[in-house]
């Protein structure tokens, strides 16, 4: 088929379309959603009582500053990798430096601690899934007119993102302190739930989700070749 | 891109975003020039640029809600463009992989074929796709199962059954166009 009659063909079924808002905007959106929703959350799930001396402590608030700064860079990262543009390198660069920082401040205090035990951490698990998941399903709703192009890094960075949160959440409400219950039910779940997001991103950002999207495309390329 | 340019294509797609046909006709003729050099300084073979260029077009339509007024049109457009590109590299690889692999299979025995029928189905076939062709060979000159053919071939069972499908439709097509003209 001739370029010229594919151009023909666009024009006359092309309808007025609704541009997407900047990538800050939705930014903005999501992380009003999630800050509301995690509050919520944590109060109705239980936050523990935390004295002064561990909100002021220095361990205590850097864990914190770190999971927020991840959580909040990646999803700025989901949002413009999903823009098609020149991405810089640092979108998926600077989330991953403050993963390994992360890994790094969970890694330390194991060596440091000389008694550590993982303890039961089921709870933990639910509630990493019950802070996390409204604020991933409202990214995900919030990604179903972006063009995804590198599916691997956003779906990878798209779950962390979600996991974080609910991570951020447990720190409020799980009372154990021990770094090897961190590192085992607060943090590889995160690092788990990320990999398999990131090998899992043809499957569920691409075929149920942009699926149609693009099927679409390709049948009308189909039909326009014939 | 110029700048000037840039900003004129940016004004069309904004233009085309709400509706108006002439300035995103406009539009896509002007962007179809540009990919094309775009596409030939980096690919070989003129139809294989076209068949980018046409899937570039495409998915520029479909993601024109994407761009976002402000910003500069043409990163926008080449890496929509440029992932066409990659893609089509990828397709392209993987036929070459099933090709090599089709290339060591021997070749089936020539069936003898004892009527002049016979003979015309067997150079409709050869005119099918090189994987049309070698499957319907392998199913039906070589008598292979679909599982055989799917496990040879490295392929599903369904999608052995799908291709082989098409290419009886193009078969029973090139001897309806043969009666019709007769």
């Amino acid at each position: 088929m001739k370029t010229e009659k594919l151009i023909h063909q666009l024009v006359t079924e092309t309808q007025p379309i609704k541009p997407l808002a900047p990538p800050l905007n939705r930014f903005f959106k999501w992380v009003v959603f999630a800050f509301v929703y995690f509050t919520v959350a944590v109060y109705f799930i239980g936050a523990r009582p935390i004295p002064i001396e561990t909100i002021t402590h220095p361990a205590f608030l850097f864990q914190i500053i770190l999971i927020l700064s991840l959580v909040l860079t990646a999803a700025i990262s989901v949002f413009f990798l999903t823009i098609p543009n020149k991405q810089s390198v640092w979108l998926f660069l600077a989330p991953i430096a403050l993963l390994m920082v992360w890994t790094a401040s969970i890694a330390i205090p194991l060596f440091s601690h000389g008694d550590i035990h993982a303890g039961a951490g089921l709870k933990c698990l639910r509630n990493i899934l019950i802070v996390g998941m409204p604020p991933g399903v409202f990214l995900f709703y919030m990604l179903r007119r972006t063009v995804i192009l590198n599916l691997r890094t956003v779906g990878f960075l798209f779950i962390l993102t979600t996991t974080a949160v609910g991570c951020l959440g447990t720190r409020f409400i799980c009372r154990n302190e021990d770094p090897l219950h961190f590192l085992i039910w607060h943090y590889m779940p995160v690092i788990l739930s990320g990999s398999l997001g990131a090998l899992t991103a043809h499957v569920v950002l691409l075929k149920d989700y942009l699926g149609p999207h693009i099927k679409a495309m390709q049948s009308n390329m189909e039909r326009y070749r014939k | 891109m110029k700048p000037e340019l840039d900003q004129k294509l940016a004004a069309l797609l904004l233009e085309a975003q709400e509706g108006n046909l002439d300035a995103y006709e406009s539009f896509l003729k002007e962007i179809s020039g540009l990919l094309r050099d775009f596409l030939s300084k980096r690919m070989q073979g003129a139809e294989s640029i076209e068949d980018v260029l046409q899937e570039s077009l495409l998915a520029v339509h479909r993601a024109r809600h994407s761009y976002i007024p402000g910003r500069a049109l043409g990163p926008w457009l080449y890496t929509i463009s440029e992932n066409r590109m990659i893609d089509f590299f990828r397709r392209h690889r993987k036929i070459q992989r099933i090709e090599n692999a089709l290339l060591q299979i021997p070749k089936p025995p020539l069936v003898k074929l004892e009527n002049f029928r016979g003979e015309r189905v067997l150079a409709a076939v050869q005119k099918l796709p090189p994987l049309q062709r070698k499957i319907i060979e392998l199913l039906k000159l070589s008598d292979m199962s679909v599982k055989e053919v799917a496990t040879l071939l490295k392929m599903t069972e369904s999608a052995v059954k799908v291709t082989a499908f098409r290419g009886y439709s193009v078969i029973r097509k090139l001897f309806g166009n043969e009666q019709s003209e007769n």
